[in-house]
């Protein structure tokens, strides 16, 4: 099995435990979505997903023809020593848009499940 | 009665027959055309003069498109939403200051539209990283979300900086 084989697997573990519950992610801005957990060695990580459109102009026959992309980028950092553990960016690796994407909407989602449930809680109370 | 018809013939001699004639028409002609060649020569002085003041204005224009060309590459990977925001509108400012006289020429059209298309993208991209409170977690976000755009911009301003520089050294 190579990295890149186990980079997948361990991508859709994260998934499954989102999906579970089982991570509480936050969002820092409506694109850029993360996790702040301890590591085996109690070291803190900072796990992040980030999605990043963009429009990308290429020339047609001397035309310039505009085209949306989206693509995502996934990092783990120790924010004390500052350390990027990996980085993974679904641009220059297409074959990680899928599940980098899945990973963002499923995540995405637990976060405005948490919101709704939170004003729920509050209307039940009123 | 013949005699004085003669003396009378030879006094009366037709004026353009008369040395003062030819003497006042020449003098006439060559201010004449004296005026024409001033005219000539102060209209070429003119558009040569104009032409000077632009080349020294599209230096110097181009001068400012090398140093915002320098502030795009030296974009730092934790730069934060606020920094970013604020150099996005300086920029901003300044390209459509040096280049909205020449959005209209034809050699410079397409070029400054696709520079004034990529600051609203930029803009765009920046406001999906604008943050949701004040702590910053993930700290190269916003790298992540300009980075591309602040580099197809510096391409963008070098292409038309080269442009300018053609203008300037006449290749045409």
């Amino acid at each position: 099995m190579d990295a890149k084989q186990e980079y997948i697997i361990i991508i859709t573990e994260f998934i499954n435990k989102t999906s579970a519950g089982n991570l509480q992610w936050k969002k820092q801005n409506p694109s850029t979505l993360y996790i702040e957990t301890v590591a085996g060695g109690n070291e803190p990580a900072v796990i992040s997903i980030q999605k990043i459109q963009e429009r990308r102009r290429e020339r047609v026959e001397d035309r310039v023809r505009t085209t949306n992309v989206e693509y995502y980028v996934f990092s783990v950092k120790k924010p004390l020593s500052k350390e990027l553990v990996i980085q993974i960016d679904s641009s220059s690796d297409k074959s990680y848009h899928g599940i980098l994407s899945e990973l963002f909407q499923v995540a995405d989602y637990k976060i405005e499940k948490r919101s709704i449930d939170f004003l729920r809680g509050i209307m039940d109370n009123l | 009665m013949e005699e004085i018809l003669i003396e009378i013939q030879k006094v009366n001699v037709p004026f353009w027959k008369t040395f003062d004639f030819w003497l006042f028409l020449t003098i006439g002609l060559s201010s004449f055309i004296a005026s024409i060649k001033a005219f000539i020569e102060a209209k070429a002085a003119k558009t040569a003069a104009n032409e000077a003041g632009q080349t020294v204005k599209i230096q110097t224009i181009t001068i400012e498109l090398s140093e915002i060309i320098q502030k795009l590459d030296k974009l730092e990977t934790n730069i934060e939403f606020s920094d970013a925001r604020d150099f996005l509108s300086e920029i901003n400012r300044r390209i459509k200051r040096l280049t909205s006289p020449f959005k209209k020429e034809d050699n410079y059209e397409e070029v400054i539209a696709l520079i004034y298309e990529t600051l609203d993208i930029t803009k765009d991209s920046l406001t999906a990283v604008r943050p949701l409170d004040n702590e910053t977690i993930v700290d190269n976000a916003v790298y992540f979300a300009v980075e591309k755009h602040f580099s197809d911009l510096g391409g963008l301003l070098a292409e038309l900086m080269g442009y300018f520089e053609k203008r300037t050294i006449k290749l045409d």
